[in-house]
């Protein structure tokens, strides 16, 4: 579904990315782990079009998308959950999840993805008519998961869901993100630093080190590995 | 809903009653002041306090409209296609500023009109012929549609009320549509909008042309009651004033628009005997609900029901 060739991004003179390669395919959960500073956040935002890479292409679904804006992005199925969760607090957690239809056809039938949501996260349903900047640091993170949903992706980009957020509200999520996967099918990529949560649900992982993978493989392989469990597993 | 009912009922009875008390003279001329001011803010509203732009340009649109309908209706237009002319020219003018500066983010809005508001202070000065100079325009025609002339300051009163609630009214329609719901969207995160698909640009050089037109209804409306203007009534001053009025209100609130610009513009009225010490407590009042209040007015209000209710 994405592929990606040899993707250089750099600030200015400092490259975030030193040319990576990577691929999701339809149905996975793809994971990439790393340090503070490797360039996850950059590759995401670089995939969803928040930034311009310098080489390499990026294809989604055979298409070369490095031209294409961001907002258009989300209207071809590739749905990012920014850092930081990003919710609208002056909106109502209901005006939040619409807000993240705005890619959809006019007057498109919005009922059975809310549905699948409100079924995902219950506390959604409940607090729907709040506003958004009442909600607590887990209940955010699932409004922007659903938001991310409403535009109905075939990708689903989260980057750092665990970022900030108490150790049992953590499991939920990831046990939430899980579930979707199973149920629809729904391809993930999955940037964390919590990496032994991320290896856990992921059928595939990428180990990124200041912009270059220096790992990859079956997330269960790679969770053995003596290197990762040193270097992020503690242990 | 009957308590509801009745309250609204009773402040249309008021506000119908309000010219029989005042009778004709200055101080319905100051209130109908006041409700062109409110429309004024209310298109602020739009893309400052909705969409978080910084706008200084908004008593320039105002000026655009009201020198586009007074220069018309003199010249002999009807008075209906004076209205559409001064909300045509206030459009144009926000799309020459707006699409070029609103590609970029942060402060570029607000510098580039704040440089448009004194170039339109220096035209209608300097170009003479056509607008008067610093004299400005006497004797515009008033209302006059469907047959009917708005003659008196009591009858115009009545026309501004209903143009207001008119304008309330598509305020209130607009925030409740997903065009609302992506200007707030815009305003809280720019990043988060576009990656939920909103064209943040489009929303940005929209709202900004929303409130323009607002503006420029509003400058009509202003010329063809007052009948008189100068360059005076829409320097920076009076933009940066325009911006009080929406922040003692309550950026972002619609009913905190129109508060803060009729208490702002009747307040001097009845503080008049302080003299220019009028100035010390209005920056006092300013510096108070800026510490205290930040959301304005309409977010304090409801605080204080609360606290009470809570006491009882």
């Amino acid at each position: 579904m994405l592929e990606i060739e040899n993707l250089v991004v750099s600030y200015g003179h400092i490259e975030a990315l030193k040319g990576i390669s990577l691929r999701v395919e339809a149905g996975e959960i793809v994971s990439i782990v790393g340090a503070n500073g490797a360039g996850k956040t950059t590759l995401l935002s670089a995939i969803s079009g928040l930034l311009r890479p310098r080489e390499g292409d990026i294809r989604w679904l055979g298409q070369s998308i490095t031209r294409v804006a961001v907002e258009a992005l989300v209207g071809q199925g590739i749905s990012h959950c920014p850092e930081g969760r990003r919710i609208f607090p002056g909106l109502t957690v209901m005006e939040n999840l619409l807000t993240g239809a705005s890619a959809r056809p006019r007057g498109a039938d919005l009922k059975a993805d809310l549905d699948l949501i409100f079924e995902l996260f219950p506390r959604l349903a409940e607090r729907r008519t709040q506003g958004g900047w009442s909600m607590s640091g887990g209940e955010q993170q699932m409004l922007a998961i659903g938001r991310a949903l409403m535009s109905k992706p075939k990708l689903l980009m989260l980057d750092e869901p665990s970022l900030g957020l108490a150790p049992i509200i953590v499991e939920q999520v990831f046990d939430r993100v899980q579930e979707l996967n199973r149920k629809t099918g729904l391809s993930i990529l999955l940037v964390e630093q919590n990496a032994a949560m991320a290896l856990e649900i992921s059928a595939r992982a990428y180990v990124l080190e200041t912009g270059r993978v220096t790992l990859s493989g079956d997330a269960a392989v790679l969770a053995d590995d003596p290197r990762i469990q040193e270097a992020y597993l503690g242990g | 809903m009957k308590t509801k009912a009745l309250i609204l009922g009773l402040c249309a009875c008021g506000i119908a009653i309000i010219p029989s008390l005042l009778g004709e003279g200055y101080l319905i001329q100051v209130l109908n002041l006041a409700i062109l001011n409110a429309i004024v803010v209310l298109g602020l509203n739009f893309v400052t306090g909705f969409t978080g732009q910084i706008n200084f340009g908004q008593a320039a649109f105002f000026g655009l409209g009201a020198y586009a309908t007074g220069i018309a209706t003199l010249a002999g237009a009807p008075w209906l296609a004076a209205l559409f002319l001064s909300g045509l020219v206030a459009a144009i003018a926000s799309l020459a500023l707006g699409v070029p500066t609103l590609r970029l983010r942060s402060y570029y809005l607000a510098m580039t009109t704040i440089g448009f508001g004194e170039i339109v202070r220096l035209v209608l000065i300097h170009w003479e012929e056509v607008t008067g100079g610093t004299s400005g325009l006497r004797a515009i025609p008033p209302i006059s549609a469907f047959g009917f002339r708005v003659e008196s300051q009591m009858a115009s009163y009545y026309v501004l009320v209903f143009a207001l609630a008119l304008a309330i009214l598509f305020a209130l329609r607009i925030r409740n549509s997903s065009f609302g719901r992506a200007m707030i969207a815009t305003r809280d995160s720019e990043v988060a909008a576009e990656l939920s698909g909103v064209n943040t640009i489009r929303v940005k050089v929209l709202a900004l042309m929303i409130g323009a037109i607002y503006a420029g209804l509003a400058g009509c409306f202003f010329a063809s009651t007052i009948h008189y203007i100068s360059p005076d009534s829409f320097t920076n001053r009076q933009a940066v004033l325009l911006l009080t009025m929406l922040i003692i209100g309550g950026t972002g609130s619609i009913w905190g628009a129109v508060a803060g610009a009729i208490g702002l513009t009747m307040l001097p009225e009845a503080f008049r005997f302080l003299d220019q010490w009028y100035l010390v407590l209005y920056g006092s009042a300013v510096i108070a609900v800026i510490s205290f209040a930040p959301g304005g007015l309409a977010s304090a209000i409801p605080n204080v029901v609360t606290r009470l209710k809570a006491a009882r």
